[in-house]
């Protein structure tokens, strides 16, 4: 039993704090959520997903909410998300901005990661591309 | 009978001490992680840090670079190549800027590169309280440092960032 516990909360459903505001309101600063490793064991990243994003080890990760995959355009307009040119309801974010930033295309294997807070000013916001390789699973709730 | 046997057993046990600290002795890449965490924990400042404190933190800080220390940071406007002293000097006036500093590193991985040098990957975050008051800024990169080996000691040659996100 405990070391059925261990190995599930360890390796498969790692409980995490969510640490800053960059996701909120979806995750406010100190909530408590878990890492779902194998959501992306049989399926590709989509958007919309809200995922890990490994740094250095698995101790310390991003958590941030997938807005492109592979092969979309995605920018900022008047502080709206566009992917290929068109204009993206987001019901996630709450809060209105006036971020700008040019048109990108996501590379094979990444995916364009951003928190749900655009509340923030986009140079104090940690956002871009990744490498999919990067992405530790998928947050739960 | 029992003073004939002290100096052998005396002797068993000062070999089993010596053969037990050379069994477990740092190995260089731990000396390496534990400079790492020792530099996280100089930087770091604690609200109620007093003057001795301070002074003896500067003093472990000021032979912990090498002659030239080199920084590129993502938005970081102090890239570039600095002595040690300039180095510490800018460290001192940081820290002054702040009333609480919070510098960890996580998921420290050491690779000796060569005999005398070694990269240290790792994950660092940093929250900094302005002494003004104020929200809290909170700091979180993935970071590699190159370190040399000068007469024993692991001196810092170099930080620069691993960029995870790129807008």
């Amino acid at each position: 039993m405990a070391l059925g516990a261990y190995l599930f909360f360890g390796y498969v459903c790692t409980p995490a704090i969510a640490r800053g505001e960059s996701m909120e309101p979806t995750y406010a600063d100190g909530s408590l959520l878990f890492c779902w490793r194998p959501r992306y064991w049989f399926r590709a990243p989509r958007r919309g997903d809200v995922v890990m994003v490994r740094l250095a080890g698995g101790r310390v990760m991003y958590l941030k909410r997938i807005v492109a995959v592979a092969g979309d355009s995605v920018s900022f307009c008047k502080g709206r998300l566009h992917l290929d040119g068109e204009p993206v309801e987001e019901p996630y974010v709450k809060t209105s901005c006036d971020w700008e930033l040019v048109t990108r295309v996501v590379p094979a294997g990444q995916v364009y990661v951003v928190g749900d807070n655009r509340g923030m000013p986009m140079e104090q916001h940690k956002f871009g591309r990744t490498s999919v390789k990067r992405l530790v699973g998928g947050a739960i709730p | 009978m029992k003073r004939k046997m002290i100096f052998p057993a005396l002797f068993i046990a000062v070999a089993a001490g010596v053969f037990l600290w050379w069994k477990w002795r740092p190995s260089e890449e731990k000396r390496v992680q534990q400079q790492v965490e020792r530099l996280a924990a100089r930087f770091s400042r604690q609200s109620d840090e007093g003057g001795a404190a301070m002074a003896l933190k500067m003093n472990g800080l000021s032979n912990m670079f090498a002659d030239t220390f080199s920084v590129n940071l993502t938005d970081f406007p102090f890239n570039g190549e600095y002595s040690s002293s300039t180095m510490l000097s800018n460290i001192a006036r940081a820290r002054a800027l702040f009333e609480e500093i919070t510098l960890r590193f996580y998921d420290v991985s050491v690779e000796l590169t060569d005999e005398d040098a070694a990269e240290v990957l790792f994950t660092a975050r940093v929250v900094m309280k302005r002494k003004a008051g104020g929200a809290a800024m909170a700091d979180t990169r993935e970071m590699r440092c190159a370190l040399k080996r000068v007469d024993g000691k692991w001196l810092f040659v170099s930080f620069s960032e691993q960029q995870v996100l790129v807008p």
